[in-house]
């Protein structure tokens, strides 16, 4: 008897793991589902009892029809039953696999063929969770959908190897980075610098939207975990319980104009003769110098004696002697709102670092040599400290360093662009700053101008917005994990969002991050611990 | 010299077929059959409710000299305002053409179908055509199944005319027509070509076509073909439908001749075509029914799947003990080497 066999209407072709190597993953999906680049998906696969995660890369509109160009050359605007044969093709990119012990793998096998393809649920994000460090930053994205359970924490233990932070303007660089020091607060697993020259990190402003926003100081909190350095008036100061902030003479350095002028070759020559002198002893002699001297063809004449400091640079001309003069002139008075011949606030400062505080350099309206005035100067203090307590240690002791400082720079290409020699300081740091446990935190619009060798040493990488390509290229060609497959990612990044890179998490995270008014006031409800907590045990 | 002969040949045969297809070929077809600009009925298309489509597919697999081996099957999808909600596909069937002078499966098949024996044997002199018969044969079965199926109202297309080619499907076609009638089925035979020709070999199908552009009618539109019109038809004793050339839509590739169950009133033409009109409006095949389109693409035998079925017999045959070399000298063709080169 002849007889008729319904075809199955279920569709089994959607959803189900057609990729074809371990680093490119491939499945259809109906055509009209909504699927976003950075989704995360997890592939079931049965056969090895493994799961698999992967993130969208791609998403391209393909059918099964032999021609084509069927869609181009539509005949009408209607179309009956596409479903089966129109379909999405989604590309993502590997980020490893769970085996049946709860153990993350990096993606070095490849899925069975036809593996299911399903949206994760927070469990299956729980051995993420145990990996994240105790930086939180954000909750992890995928695609559209935020994860609530799934907080991204940066290792504390990686900041020291340095981290970069890229984003255009207005993709809510400000807002990562007051939400990262309120982490810092709360933690305190390392010290914090940041130099502020608009006076917003303190108490707030208005965001590049408009919008008014909340300083430090409202991280009630936290309030322990950080200390502010400012050039406020006293009553500002009393009301925040800030410190003022001093650099005495002695904490320049010559070498220090480097990064805030252009020298010319004599110029350089003065700055390098005076290398070893103190600050004091260079400002008080070029205040009292008369540049018409230079070249000092007979010092004795002039009654300059072997070993001065006329003697140093007596064949220097006038022109240079008078513009390092003027240079240091304008140092002096442009910065007397803190730089005086005595009392520094630099070994409190260190000593707050040293406890692992966010220390908050606060010069509003101080303007941008300034800026990079207090900066290279803590700079060059934090590290030859760092030395020297590293060249304590004995042949056999623990060379690793006791305490870890992260330095906060922004606008980074200003000091760490290619080529230049004038920013030794900062160089130096990125270059042999971790071994003394000195990091930088780079901050930059304009990844692509920085010092490639300096991209190098950088193990975590916050990847917010980048509108450039060459931007972008040079991230992805930096990053210690692969992000060449995510550059749509970046490049439809939204502001808040970001692409969190580190040695410390198994795999780039997409990260929203925190609103920093909301995750401060979710902080603040925290109770306190009790003062006397500790104290029955602790004495 | 070769080169001219072939031009010549060419240019011949382009010479013969426009003597066919004249360019005067509407306005011909006008003053001989008399046909005016009324005689066009303009189309509203209309939500098609519940339309079922038939077709079947046959593939010739093997061919020796003495036997070929013919794959046939026939499928059917059904749908509701559009939406499929059924579709389903006899077995493939084999079935020896030769080397006897009658087939020795079309009566297992008929029987398997229809529950008795056909009437008239089946000659195997036409490859082809004794292939083509095959597939009719399920094809019809499922036709005959679907219009028990099928509720009241409901339209039922065959791929293909309402005339048999062989005489035992006569009564089945007759038997689907009754049912159709009784169960207030419309059921329409729909061919994309036609063998149909007037005034002494003018082709049917692009005469009516080309009189609808004259007469600047829009589709969609359709026109009931007189039967006197036309030339001599063979065996109309099997004709069951009354011809209606249709174009169901402004973007349709050419018009396509529909044929309807004699006798079921004028009254019931324009609904089904304004039904038909109504599923056709599909960007990739304008102006043929979509549910047609849908049948075709569940049943067609493709090269894939032959290739499937090719491999899956030659391991049974080589498990009967026919080795390859002897299967290469049955059914291996000289074409597939040359191919190659």
């Amino acid at each position: 008897m002849m007889n008729l066999r319904d075809t199955e209407t279920h569709d089994k072709s959607k959803y189900r793991l057609i990729g074809r190597s371990v680093l490119a993953y491939r499945f259809i999906a109906p055509h009209g589902e909504t699927l976003f680049i950075g989704d995360i998906k997890k592939i079931v696969d049965t056969t090895k009892g493994v799961t698999f995660f992967a993130k969208i890369t791609d998403l391209s509109h393909d059918s099964n029809f032999a021609d084509p160009k069927w869609d181009t050359r539509a005949y009408a605007e209607q179309f009956y039953g596409l479903g089966e044969d129109v379909f999405i093709t989604v590309d993502a990119v590997p980020l490893g696999f769970v085996d049946s012990n709860g153990r993350f793998h990096k993606p070095r096998t490849i899925p069975s063929k036809f593996s299911t393809v399903a949206n994760p649920t927070a469990g299956d994000f729980r051995f993420l969770t145990q990996q994240m460090g105790e930086i939180e930053v954000g909750f992890m994205r995928s695609g559209q959908d935020i994860i609530r359970d799934v907080a991204v924490r940066i290792p504390a233990k990686v900041l020291p190897q340095h981290m970069g932070v890229f984003a255009t303007t207005g993709m809510g660089k400000s807002n990562f980075m007051k939400t990262f020091c309120a982490s810092c607060m709360k933690e305190q697993k390392f010290g914090l610098l940041i130099v502020d020259p608009h006076g917003e990190y303190v108490s707030g402003g208005k965001s590049s939207t408009g919008d008014p926003t909340k300083g430090l100081v409202h991280f009630t909190n936290g309030r322990d975990g950080l200390a502010i350095f400012t050039i406020r008036s006293e009553a500002d100061r009393k009301k925040y319980a800030m410190n003022r902030l001093n650099l005495e003479y002695d904490d320049f350095r010559i070498s220090d104009l480097a990064i805030l002028h252009e020298l010319s070759g004599p110029q350089y020559d003065i700055v390098e003769a005076f290398s070893r002198v103190s600050g004091r002893e260079v400002i008080g002699y070029f205040a009292s110098i008369d540049p018409e001297i230079f070249p000092i063809k007979d010092p004795a004449a002039l009654g300059i004696r072997e070993g001065s400091l006329s003697w140093m640079i007596r064949n220097s001309m006038g022109g240079p002697v008078r513009v390092i003069q003027r240079y240091l002139e304008n140092l002096v008075k442009g910065n007397a709102a803190f730089f005086r011949p005595q009392g520094s606030s630099v070994p409190e400062i260190l000593k707050n670092l040293h406890e692992n505080r966010v220390v908050l350099i606060d010069i509003p309206d101080m303007g941008e040599r300034s800026e990079l005035f207090v900066l290279s100067v803590i700079t060059r203090m934090i590290m030859e400290k760092h030395r020297s307590e590293a060249r304590g240690f004995g042949i056999d002791e623990k060379q690793e360093a006791g305490h870890q400082v992260l330095i906060t720079i922004e606008e980074a290409q200003r000091v760490l662009a290619s080529g230049g020699s004038s920013t030794q300081v900062f160089r130096e740091c990125a270059m042999e700053g971790r071994k003394f446990g000195v990091g930088l935190c780079v901050i930059t619009q304009q990844p692509k101008n920085i010092d490639q060798k300096v991209l190098a040493q950088i193990n975590t990488f916050v990847v917010m917005g980048l509108g450039d390509r060459g931007d972008r290229e040079i991230i992805m060609g930096s990053a210690k994990q692969d992000l060449s497959r995510m550059e749509i990612e970046i490049q439809t990044l939204d502001r808040g969002e970001a692409i969190i890179s580190t040695i410390g998490i198994p795999f780039p995270v997409s990260t929203r991050i925190h609103r920093y008014e909301d995750y401060v006031a979710t902080l603040n409800t925290v109770k306190k611990k009790d003062i006397h907590a500790g104290l029955a045990t602790g004495f | 010299m070769l080169d001219n002969a072939y031009h010549g040949a060419i240019s011949e045969t382009a010479v013969r077929i426009r003597a066919s297809v004249p360019e005067d070929l509407a306005e011909r077809f006008k003053r001989t059959c008399g046909i005016t600009k009324s005689d066009f009925i303009p189309c509203t298309p209309a939500p098609p409710g519940d339309v079922c489509a038939v077709d079947g597919s046959n593939v010739t697999l093997l061919e020796s000299g003495s036997i070929s081996l013919a794959v046939v099957r026939a499928a059917q999808t059904t749908f509701v305002n559009m939406e499929r909600s059924r579709r389903s596909v006899t077995p493939m069937t084999f079935a020896l053409i030769g080397p006897e002078e009658e087939n020795q499966d079309f009566p297992v098949l008929y029987a398997e179908c229809f529950g008795h024996p056909p009437g008239k044997p089946l000659a195997n002199k036409d490859t082809a055509r004794a292939a083509g018969i095959l597939r009719d044969t399920v094809e019809y079965w499922v036709t005959e199944t679907m219009a028990k199926d099928l509720g009241p109202g409901a339209l039922l297309l065959r791929d293909g005319p309402l005339r048999v080619s062989h005489e035992s499907h006569n009564p089945v076609l007759l038997r689907i027509i009754h049912a159709c009638r009784d169960k207030e089925i419309g059921l329409a035979g729909i061919s994309k070509r036609s063998a149909a020709t007037w005034g002494g070999g003018y082709p049917l199908l692009p005469a009516v076509f080309g009189l609808a552009q004259a007469c600047t009618i829009r589709a969609p539109w359709w026109i009931r073909i007189d039967p006197a019109i036309l030339d001599h038809a063979a065996f109309p004793q099997w004709q069951h439908g009354e011809m209606y050339v249709a174009c169901l839509h402004p973007r349709s590739r050419g018009p396509l001749k529909v044929e309807i169950p004699s006798g079921i009133g004028d009254d019931s033409v324009p609904g089904i075509m304004n039904r038909l009109a109504g599923c056709s409006g599909d960007g990739r095949i304008p102006g043929y029914p979509y549910p047609l389109f849908d049948a075709h693409r569940t049943v067609a035998l493709t090269a894939e799947i032959m290739e499937q079925v090719r491999g899956d017999l030659l391991g049974k045959l080589a498990e009967a003990g026919i080795d390859r070399q002897t299967y290469e000298i049955l059914f291996g063709d000289y074409h597939d080497e040359f191919t190659r080169y």
